[in-house]
């Protein structure tokens, strides 16, 4: 590759600065500050770009560093050959690579080509920026060098396997990175952290076994408390069952005792009561015998009392009704008067007095009779004929009653009628039949007048005849008189007779109400004198209406005796059988509605296991309840102990567990720590061991043409310093050493100017072993002052250098000094 | 009559042993919650009887949240009796007054209840130990004229050996001859963690159901219980398995050989657990193996990473090997087989590790993660 020209548009402090290029040396000398190292920093950033602008301090940051101090532009155009062909580079820096411009023309064309692109250094030089600086660009006071991947890729020829050898530095700084990561050394490598915690975790897991110990400990004594507790509740639960036991004879001796007092008291009761219902008894013996006869109920003798009471009702009235003696002898006189007139008959007649006295009530009429005077002395004297005409009279109208009556019963039963319509038939029979009863009656009345007037008649004459026997007596006043007379007579007599009728009448209800209290008081036993019309039978009935009070009063208490006997009984029983079933073992009951829960079978094969065997505490323990009782409570004391000690280790053993569940974790992690640091160890034993071999492959391999390179430093070393470079050493990685004192030492242990004649030297060697030889462009040489440092022989020796080399390279030589021109 | 048997559902179990703090947390409530699922299933499909034979708890000192969730669980299914026997992990004493009504436990000794419409069932059952073992079976005597279940908790002996679940030694041995011609119609058993189903005698028939859900990748599979169905007339019953794991676990073995990707390595993983039905709920266990080349590029916290969003856990062992052919760079000038010379004649590095540097030194290279 050959540089043509190039134009700076602007550049650090170069503005618009044109340069032309020729083959070999290029030697430009200026002025300190002219621009010289600002040159050959444009004609890099031309080929590789400029690095972005990561680091701050101008020095290092070359984008901010050569940006133009005026502004404009930052750019500018390189033109240069490359396989035969011409190219126009045109590059323009913003402040990032981003705002970088880039833009490649074909020089014969003008037109722009992507033959190469912004990495165009790489692409003609197989060899990136560091190593373009390392090899073909040497930096004022920067003449050190060493071999890059792409310098050894370049010197070895592998650029077909230009990954390997090109990224061999990153293998082994990722390698290194590797090793570091896992490094045992290291604070900071895994292997060694996983140590720390391994033996942490070791001395955790140490711990465990105490847990682990601490754990049965405490699980023994869980054990033991429980054990202690169950034998304590055993033991507890056989005393109280003796306690139990000693307890229930003593409660059955106390419910057999107070069984027996109650029996007692029961019968003391059933005794009392006994008694009371015999005398109850007793008594009411003695009531009934106070009956002359039969027992009598209290409502037959209420019943036959007030049958006595309506009879004493009719007593006073036949009291008050009864005859005065006064009355009787009137009526004994007027019996005699009207003696005539037929004792059988004369209650008939005065049983129509009434009827009769109703007449002679009619007294005006009657008087009118009177005043008829001659009619009624007619009739008087009629009396006879009155007499014949009254009886014929009485038989037509029974006679015609008869009639009315059988023709009307004959219309009633016979006439036809339909149901619905107007019974005309019947009603009209009806009134027949009592047409013909009305006749009937008046011929009965007709009949007894006939007869009381046949009767009273004679008096009445006799009376007339006695009157008007008297001198002087008027015969019309005596008529009137003997007829007045006969009236008053008649009617009084009909008075007394009616009176007496109706005492008769009394007395036969009265006899007819006393009959039945007499028969009651007969079938009752009363005896028959004292039932005789003049004694009392109320007081006969008082007295047995007393009696069955009292008689029925005894048995009312004899009825509630017997009941308190019976209740007491039926207590009795039910208590006595509430007793027995009380003893008697209670069934099972079904859970309701749960018809097929599972019943637990009594198991059959007992008879084949084997005999447990008794328990300790299986006996009978001396001693009285009391002391059974504080026996007991020192027990339940033990056992709640056993038990606070039980539940305090069950809590410890809980702990514990969690304790131990965290030390099992740390075991699985300790486990897994361990196995990851096994790993680990493998995979840091391969990677340093790669690391080694393949330095050592890469040593191997740059052995290979570390001749060439140190024949051709040696020659350029001979040359500048005219002396032959026996000492100076270059090994495999490109590097020089010079032998002092027996022993191979660093250059960077010599003077700066040998420092930069080995690294100069170097440089030539490197880029004869890369571009010498081979099919590949080869890049201009670019030297900023690379001789600052040398002596005058050296410089005059490095300037022969330069023209020899100018034969292979194109060179571009910068200085500031004319005598390293 | 329907009867759930189930066994070993571990409650309260620890369950860190992969599982990080608070994921080993979650799954301990989940495993409680299985519990409640249970009683859920029956109440929905008429199971009147659940017979837990043993384990139901991991340890003697139970939680109290473990043993009050039980309780409360048990005590709001009334309507379901629940018959517990304990067995080698859980002897803690139930008895006290907190104890359901519908909680049935057994004892040292025989104990029997009777069970269905008819009382034509019978379960029977006793909690082995070292004491009583020697007489407890040949002691066992049944009614022929009914159904009867025996519930156990052991190591079966004498049988087809079944696949042992890896805490054998701590059972309690049950020689399966010693219980045939018994009157046995099913025999409820527990302790082995994985579902059999086997021929007792001629009558019978013996199961274990397992337990209820996986909890280390060495219970992997399906788990659940069985479901029985006993015609009480006839005396016949029927039985089935019913997966009831709310996860499932998987321990998958994955051959790698020839990939030469991540993304390779991580399809064939898909379509493993793909074809297992693994879902995001589900742990996995998987396991690459086979030979890689030495250069080929493969990343085994981003396989496991994407495992972990696919899973509820994940776990990935890498026992891939990675082969190189020396011949190959025998004569390659370049830098790594100037590396793989050196490293393959270098005696110091045990042979099996060789490919191990050069593959390390390869990942260096081509610029890979270490």
């Amino acid at each position: 590759m050959k540089l043509i020209s190039c134009h700076i548009e602007n550049f650090g402090r170069l503005h618009r600065l044109d340069c032309s290029f020729s083959d070999g040396l290029n030697m430009i000398c200026r002025e300190n500050g002219w621009g010289k190292s600002t040159f050959a920093a444009f004609l890099c950033a031309m080929l590789y770009g400029l690095p972005a602008a990561r680091k701050k301090s101008p020095e290092d940051n070359e984008r901010h560093r050569y940006r133009p101090w005026q502004g404009g532009a930052y750019g500018g155009r390189l033109t240069f050959e490359a396989y035969g062909k011409r190219y126009e580079i045109t590059r323009m820096f913003g402040s990032r690579e981003s705002e970088d411009e880039f833009e490649l023309r074909d020089l014969d064309t003008n037109i722009p080509c992507f033959d190469y692109s912004t990495g165009i250094g790489e692409e003609l030089f197989c060899m990136d920026r560091d190593s373009f600086v390392r090899t073909v660009y040497t930096r004022q006071q920067d003449c050190v060098t060493a071999a890059t991947d792409d310098i050894n890729a370049l010197i070895g020829n592998l650029t077909d396997t230009a990954g390997d050898m090109g990224c061999y530095e990153d293998a082994m700084k990722r390698l290194h990175e590797a090793a570091n990561r896992l490094s045992p050394k290291r604070q900071t490598g895994s292997i060694r952290r996983r140590e720390e915690e391994i033996k942490r975790l070791e001395r955790e897991a140490s711990a465990s076994e105490e847990i682990r110990e601490q754990t049965r400990k405490f699980s023994e004594r869980h054990q033991g408390a429980l054990r202690e507790a169950a034998s304590l509740e055993a033991e507890l639960r056989d005393l109280e069952a003796q306690m139990e036991r000693i307890r229930q004879k003593e409660e059955n001796a106390r419910l057999k005792a107070e069984k027996e007092s109650a029996a007692a008291g029961e019968r003391q009761i059933r005794d009392r009561l006994l008694r009371t219902l015999e005398q109850r008894r007793e008594k009411a013996a003695r009531a009934a015998s106070l009956f002359p006869g039969r027992i009598l109920s209290r409502e037959e003798v209420e019943e036959c009392l007030k049958k006595c009471r309506q009879m004493e009702r009719l007593e006073d009235r036949m009291e008050d009704m009864m005859l005065s003696e006064e009355e009787q002898n009137r009526l004994t006189e007027l019996e005699e008067i009207c003696e005539n007139s037929g004792g059988p008959d004369r209650p008939d007649g005065f049983a129509e007095g009434l009827d009769r006295s109703d007449s002679f009530a009619e007294g005006p009429d009657r008087r009118d009779g009177f005043a008829e005077g001659p009619d009624r002395a007619d009739s008087f004297a009629e009396g006879p004929e009155k007499e014949l005409r009254g009886t014929m009279a009485a038989v037509v109208f029974a006679a015609v009653g008869a009639v009315l009556l059988l023709s009307g019963i004959a219309v009633l039963v016979f006439a036809p009628h339909s149901p619905g319509e107007f019974p005309a038939f019947r009603l009209a029979g009806a009134l027949i039949a009592a047409a013909g009863l009305l006749s009937a009656a008046g011929a009965a009345d007709l009949f007894y007048r006939k007869s009381f007037s046949r009767h009273s008649s004679k008096h009445v004459s006799r009376l007339f005849s006695d009157c008007a026997s008297e001198p002087g007596r008027n015969p019309a006043g005596c008529r009137t008189e003997a007829l007045s007379s006969g009236d008053n007579i008649e009617r009084e007599y009909r008075i007394l007779l009616e009176k007496e009728r109706k005492l008769e009448e009394l007395h036969a209800k009265w006899a007819e109400a006393r009959r039945p209290v007499a028969a009651f008081l007969l079938e009752a036993g009363v005896p028959q004198k004292e039932i005789s019309p003049e004694e009392d039978l109320r007081t006969q009935l008082e007295f047995l209406r007393e009696a069955a009070d009292d008689y029925e009063d005894a048995c009312s208490l004899v009825r509630e005796a017997e009941e308190d006997l019976r209740g007491f009984e039926e207590e009795l029983a039910a208590k006595t059988c509430r007793q027995n079933q009380d003893q008697e073992q209670p069934e099972e009951q079904d859970w309701p509605g749960e018809p097929n829960w599972p019943r637990e079978q009594d198991w059959s094969g007992e008879q084949d296991w084997p005999r447990e065997q008794d328990r300790p505490g299986n006996y009978v323990l001396p001693g009285d309840s009391a002391e059974m009782r504080a026996r007991a409570d020192r027990i339940h004391a033990k056992l709640l102990k056993s038990r606070e000690a039980a539940a305090e280790y069950s809590h410890v053993l809980e702990e514990l567990r969690t304790e131990q569940e965290e030390q099992e974790t740390a075991l699985q992690r300790l486990s897994a720590l361990k196995k990851k640091q096994e790993e680990d160890r493998a995979k840091y034993s391969r990677v340093t061991r790669a690391a080694v071999l393949l330095q050592k492959a890469r040593e191997a391999m740059t052995a290979r043409y570390a001749d060439p390179i140190r024949e051709s430093f040696s020659g350029y070393w001979e040359m500048i310093t005219g002396l032959s470079s026996e000492g100076i050493r270059v090994d495999a990685n490109a590097a020089v050493t010079v032998e002092e004192m027996g022993r191979q030492r660093d250059t960077a242990l010599l003077s700066a100017g040998y420092r930069d004649l080995a690294g100069l030297c170097l440089r030539f060697a490197l880029a004869d072993a890369m571009y010498q030889g081979w099919q590949r462009e080869c890049p201009p040489l670019i030297l900023d002052d690379p001789f600052t440092n040398f002596d005058d022989a050296k410089t005059a020796g490095a300037l022969q250098l330069l023209q020899e080399a100018a034969g292979k390279y194109q060179i571009i030589y910068f200085t500031c000094s004319s005598s390293r021109c | 009559m329907k009867l759930i048997h189930c066994a070993d559902l571990h409650l309260d179990s620890r369950l860190n042993t992969h599982l990080g703090r608070e994921q080993a947390k979650r799954r301990r409530d989940e495993l409680l919650r299985n519990f409640e699922r249970l009683a859920g299933y029956a109440e929905e499909n008429g199971v009147e009887a659940v017979l837990i034979a043993g384990d139901l708890f991991d340890r003697d000192m139970v939680s109290a949240l473990a043993r009050s969730t039980v309780l409360s669980v048990i005590a709001a299914h009334p309507q379901i009796r629940f018959y517990y026997l304990r067995g080698n992990h859980d002897k803690g004493d139930y008895t006290d007054s907190s104890r359901p009504r519908n909680l049935f436990l057994f004892g040292n000794r025989w104990k029997s209840w009777q069970e269905g419409a008819n009382g034509r069932i019978m379960i029977t059952g006793i909690e082995l130990t070292r004491e009583n073992l020697s007489h407890a079976l040949s002691a066992l005597r049944l009614e022929p004229g009914l159904f009867n279940i025996v519930m156990l908790h052991g190591q079966e002996t004498g049988g087809t050996v079944a696949a042992a679940s890896g805490h054998s030694a701590y059972a309690v041995p049950i020689s399966i001859r010693a219980l045939q011609g018994k009157g046995i119609d099913y025999l409820a058993l527990g302790h082995v963690h994985s579902y059999k189903y086997a021929k007792l005698d001629s009558r019978g028939v013996y199961c274990y159901p397992g337990c209820l859900e996986g909890r280390g990748f060495d219970e992997s599979g399906p788990h659940g219980f069985v479901l029985l169905d006993i015609d009480e007339k006839k005396l016949r019953f029927s039985a089935r398995f019913v997966p009831f794991a709310r996860r499932t676990l998987y321990a998958v073995d994955v051959d790698v050989t020839g990939c030469r990707s991540t993304a390779q390595i991580n399809d064939l993983i898909r379509d493993a657990l793909q074809s297992k039905a693994c879902t995001e709920k589900d742990m996995v266990d998987i396991t690459i193996r086979g030979e890689l080349d030495v250069d080929c590029e493969v990343d085994p916290d981003y396989l496991r990473t994407d495992l972990e969003a696919r899973c509820f856990f994940a776990r990935l062992h890498d026992e891939t090997t990675f082969r190189i052919d020396a011949e190959d760079y025998l004569h390659d000038e370049s830098l790594r087989g100037e590396f793989v010379r050196l490293v393959m004649a270098d005696d110091s590095i045990p042979e099996e590790e060789k490919t191990e540097v050069i593959r390390c030194g390869f990942q260096a290279m081509d610029g890979e993660k270490l």
